[in-house]
């Protein structure tokens, strides 16, 4: 009945399985996680018989992307290594491939499972169940499990490599000979069976103490990490608890560990470390097969810090006794920590074997010394000690190594290991001096001189010491011995040696500063302190100390290529929005840097221009903050390719425009107004320089007109300024391309009416200077360009120089004035001219209404101010233009009051020319005309008719005036009989004397 | 890392070992607490009696004992109301040393009980290889230092969990929690 009933379970089980493996096939994650270990658990324990058959399924999870789902298969697997050991054969394979899996966490649980798979091994093997190709097969598959795992070691995942680290541990143990017959210890060596040809116990052996080789190694490398570390600590002093003959590597191991912490380690994992390597001595010395190495060990606790009562404390009584007894009976091995040793002399002493008088211990260094004739049977290395605290003694030493010893050149080794011995002198110093005298003593007496290069001369027989290894008795020297052991592989004995040294004293040294810090109510006089810096920071990573200055050539063309690179991501950067950001780089680095960078960027810009124009007005305006110090160039930057400030900006703002212009490409050449135009108007400042180009520009057939327009906009747009860039457009008025000169001309003006006072100015002067040639004798060169010309006045060339002014003339009546001083100056051809080319402005001027009062019309008598100006001053020469002057003022009015007393003031004083007066004359008094009549007569009959034109006031527009004949005839009718006698008389005159 | 597996230890899984255990415990970590002498003890009328009891003594058990003793003097010292809250956590206090539990980490609180702890995985053979991070933080054994205490352990754990693999960060956060916290920390690993 409960068969059936346990059948019937096993078959829900089994319907329950299927179910469940069917679920995990279509669910993901953490519930797939959770049915694969439902089905694992019920499969084990509830239907085990069911194994076989579905293993595979749930291996086949081990492909599964969840680690968690992995790290079940893992267990099962280990699980199958222990339950189903016939399924070894089939899961060795799956756990080689777990171990390296690509999670980190499967992998670490894969590593875990191979410990315990291992072990399982082993006990199928030792029940040496029948089918041995399985089992070779399975052993052939461990190795290389064993060698995946070996290389793990190297992992960059500290995990990882902590279970590797395991691994080896489990590793050496299961592969090594096991002292004892322990039940409990029944994974070793010797159990293996012997009739398996694949299963080699010597190469194991071999293989196991390669591999603690390797963990020593490891435990003693200088860049471990704590955690490591200490896990290899523990595993070591589980080896050595587990297989005694390690033990002596092991304290070995650990005491190099004590005086040599890894630099890396930061305090607090230092402390850790130190706490661990005291947990882990207290282990070892509580351990029965720490017998052998108890001295090392105690000293080592000794040296941590620990007092002897804690040591004594912790050992085991027996134990304790044992050691009485033994101290007693004297014959104990060379060394020996005397365990009931004062606490107030902890480090004077810890091997008292030949003497078993403790008084021993509270001597002191000073006190005197018996003479003790040491030979090589009674030497111990507290008789050496003794023997080194005598001055006579040492200074016997010292010379006779001196004399002896002293190599003639100082070897290089030395140079680069020596370090003062900072504690040199003081007890525990001449310790572990002894300590190496002894083992010289030891071996050989007196110590051979070999030619081998000698360090400190004290030292210098240390270069024996390595032949001790073949001589095991000696227990007392197991500690050098085991030093050198381990480092068998290294080149010279000499360095060995003397690395030792250092460390030893190093050794000393930390002692001695752990015991300062510990006990302070011990007066230990302190060494100078020069702790060797152990203690720093985790992942403190200098980066100064590891790299070198790139050479300054190869700086700048990384510089280059990192500045083409990003001139040429145009696209990216526009796909990745960063348009902006690129141009402002590209700016920075073109302003910043070198003149490399700045051609490499101009050459970018100039290769599409129509597009880049923006990138390059940027840079413009970078370059013009530099220029007027809103930038400042980073302190890095060498201030010396940047001095001329001012020449960065010119010089681009030169070779943009230059570049643009005369490049002369036909896409440059298509855009060529447009880009110029922007530069010149959008530029920061337009230099000098760059106006001196437009200018040149005008000369040029092609770009005339542009330049032109380009002068125009420039002084229009940009007014605050525009006084600069006038004088390019001015000085073509002297063109003698006409076309240019009319646009000059035409452009100046404009400009002229509506820019600021300065460039008014400048206009004028231009206009001044021009004018100022005509009274030159001959034409100044100005007027030819470069043609080469006779350079002889011609009535063009005056026109020329009086171009501009008599345009000017309209907008400034003033310069009449200017007009009338050259004029005086002038020769009779410069005045003809002048005389003809004044007469159409003025005459325009007169029925303009006056600049000053717009508002108002022309009243026809008034004098224009600058007109009356112009008659008062009456530059010296100009009385012919004033007499025109005059003429024109009263051709179509008759003068005013005002003007004829200005004509009859300037008649009286400068002019005493009579024709002066016709223009006026009909404002003239009787009297004045009578006194005048005699020279008026005497003048050209033309002159005479317009005389008497004038004074019967027959002008051209008098009939638009009728008061003036109102005025005029009822009051002197009677002159007019008058002036009809005379008038008659003139004529019978000028018939009778026509040559008059 | 999935569900951390976390025990606090002190010497007599009372005060600040269950002080953190509650606290972690309201985070929802999956927690432990023990503690690690031979006894537990207990401040008692003067400080050369305190009242012993073995592990496994029902928090209850010592609650009612005390409130015999002197109701109105552990009332004033706050042990009442300490073992009040610990009935409610779990039932007894638990000695570590013989527990078979296989942790992720071990958080002790005092060097002592550190030694301890380290003293009990030498003592024995590891058997599964698992890993457990054993980690010291010094706390006081008062009601202050124990809730200040809590507050930092439940700190590192949560940073702990927040690892993604603890064995390989656990000397940065370590590192990171020291300067934070201005502790001292000891710390090793011990396999089970």
């Amino acid at each position: 009945m409960a068969s059936k009933q346990q059948q019937g379970s096993s078959i829900t089980a089994q319907n329950q399985l299927v179910q469940w493996i069917n679920e995990a096939g279509m669910s993901e994650g953490k519930k797939k996680a959770g049915l694969v270990r439902k089905i694992i658990e019920v499969l084990l324990h509830q239907v085990p018989q069911m194994v076989p058959v579905y293993m595979e399924n749930i291996l086949s999870y081990m492909s599964d992307k969840s680690p968690e789902v992995k790290k079940l298969v893992v267990g099962f697997i280990e699980e199958l290594s222990k339950s189903h050991q016939n399924c070894l054969p089939k899961i060795i394979t799956q756990l080689q491939l777990l171990v390296i899996d690509p999670t980190i966490a499967v992998q670490k649980r894969a590593m875990q499972a191979a410990c315990l798979v291992y072990r399982n091994i082993l006990l199928w093997i030792y029940k040496n169940t029948p089918d041995v190709s399985d089992m070779q097969y399975v052993w052939e598959q461990l190795a290389k499990l064993k060698l995946l795992i070996l290389n793990l070691i190297d992992s960059e995942n500290e995990g990882i490599r902590t279970f590797s680290i395991k691994f080896l541990e489990e590793m050496v143990i299961l592969q090594s000979a096991s002292p004892t017959k322990d039940a409990d210890d029944m994974f070793c060596l010797d159990r293996l069976p012997t009739n398996l040809p694949f299963v080699k116990r010597k190469t194991m052996e071999e293989e196991s103490e390669h591999v603690f080789k390797l963990l020593l190694k490891f435990h003693n490398s200088q860049h471990i990490s704590s955690n490591n570390l200490m896990a290899c600590m523990t595993t070591l002093c589980i080896i050595a608890k587990m297989r005694p003959k390690y033990l002596a590597s092991v304290v070995q191991a650990l005491g190099d560990l004590h005086t040599t912490l890894p630099p890396t380690l930061s305090q607090s994992q230092v402390n850790s470390v130190r706490k661990h390597l005291k947990m882990q001595l207290l282990i070892l010395v509580k351990h029965p097969a720490a017998g052998d190495s108890m001295s090392q060990l105690t000293q080592l606790l000794l040296d941590i810090g620990m007092t002897p009562q804690e040591i004594n404390k912790v050992l085991p009584k027996e134990r304790r006794n044992k050691r009485l007894g033994e101290i007693k009976n004297g014959d104990t091995p060379a060394k020996r920590v005397r365990i009931d040793s004062p606490q107030s002399a902890p480090e004077s002493d810890s091997n008292s074997n030949s003497r078993s008088d403790f008084n021993l211990f509270d001597e002191d260094s000073n006190q005197p010394i018996l003479p003790v004739v040491i030979t090589k049977a009674t030497a111990t290395e507290d008789t050496v000690f003794d023997g080194l605290n005598n001055v006579e003694n040492v200074v016997n030493l010292v010379m006779s190594t001196l004399i002896n010893n002293l190599p003639t050149h100082m070897p290089d080794s030395f140079m680069t290991e020596y370090k003062p011995i900072p504690n040199s002198g003081s007890a525990v110093q001449k310790r572990s001096l002894a300590n190496m005298v002894l083992a010289v003593i030891k071996n050989e007496m007196p110590p051979p001189i070999p030619n081998v290069k000698i360090a400190p001369p004290m030292f210098g027989s240390e270069d024996k010491i390595p032949l001790l290894r073949d001589d095991e008795e000696k227990l007392t020297l197991k500690n050098a011995v085991a030093k050198l052991q381990e480092s068998t592989k290294a080149d010279k004995q000499m360095e060995n040696a003397v690395s030792k040294l250092m460390e030893e004293t190093r050794q000393e040294h930390l002692k001695e500063e752990e015991r300062k810090t510990k006990d302070k109510e011990k007066l230990i006089p302190p060494p100078t302190p020069t702790v060797p810096k152990l203690k720093q920071k985790v992942k403190l990573l200098k980066l100064q100390e590891l790299t070198r200055p790139i050479p300054k050539e190869i700086k700048e063309k990384l510089v280059l290529q990192a500045v083409d690179r990003i001139l040429r991501a145009e696209k990216e950067s526009i796909i990745g929005g960063a348009t902006q950001i690129r141009a402002k780089f590209i700016t920075i680095f073109a302003s910043s840097y070198t003149p490399e960078i700045r051609e490499l960027v101009l050459n970018y810009v100039l290769e599409d221009p129509l597009n880049r124009i923006d990138l390059a007005l940027s840079w413009l305006y970078e370059e013009y903050a530099f220029m007027q110090g809103f930038n400042r160039h980073p302190v890095t930057l060498q201030p010396k390719l940047h001095e001329k400030h001012d020449e960065n900006y010119n010089q681009l703002i030169c070779a943009l425009i230059t570049q643009v212009a005369e490049r002369g490409d036909p896409l440059m050449e298509a855009s060529k107004d447009v880009l110029l135009r922007k530069i010149y108007l959008e530029a920061p400042v337009v230099t000098d320089e760059a106006v001196e180009y437009l200018k040149h520009l005008v000369t040029e057939d092609k770009s005339a007109l542009l330049a032109m327009e380009m002068l125009e906009e420039l002084c229009i747009m940009r007014p605050p300024r525009s006084h600069k860039y006038v004088a390019a457009l001015v000085c073509h008025v002297l063109s003698e391309n006409e076309e240019i000169r009319e646009l000059a001309l035409k452009t100046s003006i404009k400009i002229y009416k509506r820019s600021t006072e300065a460039t008014r100015k400048v206009i004028e002067k231009h206009a001044l200077l021009y004018l100022g040639f005509i009274s030159l004798s001959t034409p100044p060169q100005e007027l030819f360009g470069n043609r080469p010309m006779n350079r002889i006045w011609t009535d063009d060339l005056f026109k020329l120089c009086l171009n501009l002014v008599m345009l000017l003339f309209p907008e400034k009546e003033e310069i009449i004035i200017e007009i009338a001083r050259v004029y005086g100056c002038a020769d009779a051809e410069a005045k003809r001219c002048v005389l003809r080319q004044l007469e159409g402005p003025i005459k325009a001027a007169l029925n303009q209404p006056l600049p000053t009062s717009e508002d108002t019309d022309p009243k026809p008598g008034e004098l224009r101010p600058a007109f009356e100006a112009l008659l008062d001053e009456c530059p010296r020469g100009a009385e012919t233009l004033l007499t025109k002057f005059v003429h024109i003022l009263t051709e179509k009015a008759p003068p005013s009051p005002e003007l004829v007393s200005k004509v009859r003031e300037l008649y009286a004083t400068r002019i005493s020319d009579v024709r002066f007066l016709v223009p006026v004359l009909n404002g003239l008094s009787k009297k004045e005309i009578f006194a005048a009549l005699p020279k008026l007569i005497k003048l050209n009959p033309p002159v005479v008719k317009e005389v008497f034109n004038k004074l019967l006031g027959l002008q051209g527009h008098d009939e638009q005036c009728p008061d003036f004949f109102v005025y005029y005839i009822p009051a002197r009718v009677c002159e007019y009989n008058f002036f009809l006698l005379i008038y008659d008389k003139y004529l019978v005159n000028e018939i009778c004397e026509p040559n008059m | 890392m999935d569900d951390l597996y976390i025990a606090v230890v002190c010497s007599s899984n009372m005060n600040r070992s269950m002080e953190a255990h509650a606290f972690l415990a309201k985070k929802g970590f999956k927690v432990k607490s023990y503690g690690t002498g031979e006894k537990v003890k207990l401040p008692g009328a003067s400080a050369d009696r305190p009242n012993c009891y073995e592990f496994g003594v029902p928090y209850d058990d010592i609650y009612n004992d005390l409130l015999e003793k002197d109701k109105a003097y552990y009332t004033q010292n706050g042990l009442l109301h300490m073992l009040d809250r610990n009935r409610r956590i779990k039932p007894c206090p638990e000695k570590f040393q013989v527990t078979s539990e296989r942790f992720d980490v071990i958080i002790t609180c005092e060097e002592r009980v550190y030694d301890q702890v380290i003293e009990w995985f030498g003592s024995k053979r590891s058997v599964y290889n698992q890993p457990v991070h054993v980690i010291n933080i010094d706390i006081q054994d008062n009601h202050e230092e124990a809730t200040i205490g809590a507050f930092f352990i439940s700190d590192m754990v949560t940073k702990m969990a927040q690892s993604e693999d603890l064995d390989n960060d656990i000397d940065e956060l370590l590192h990171d929690f020291e300067s934070k916290c201005h502790r001292a920390v000891l710390n090793c690993i011990m396999f089970y």
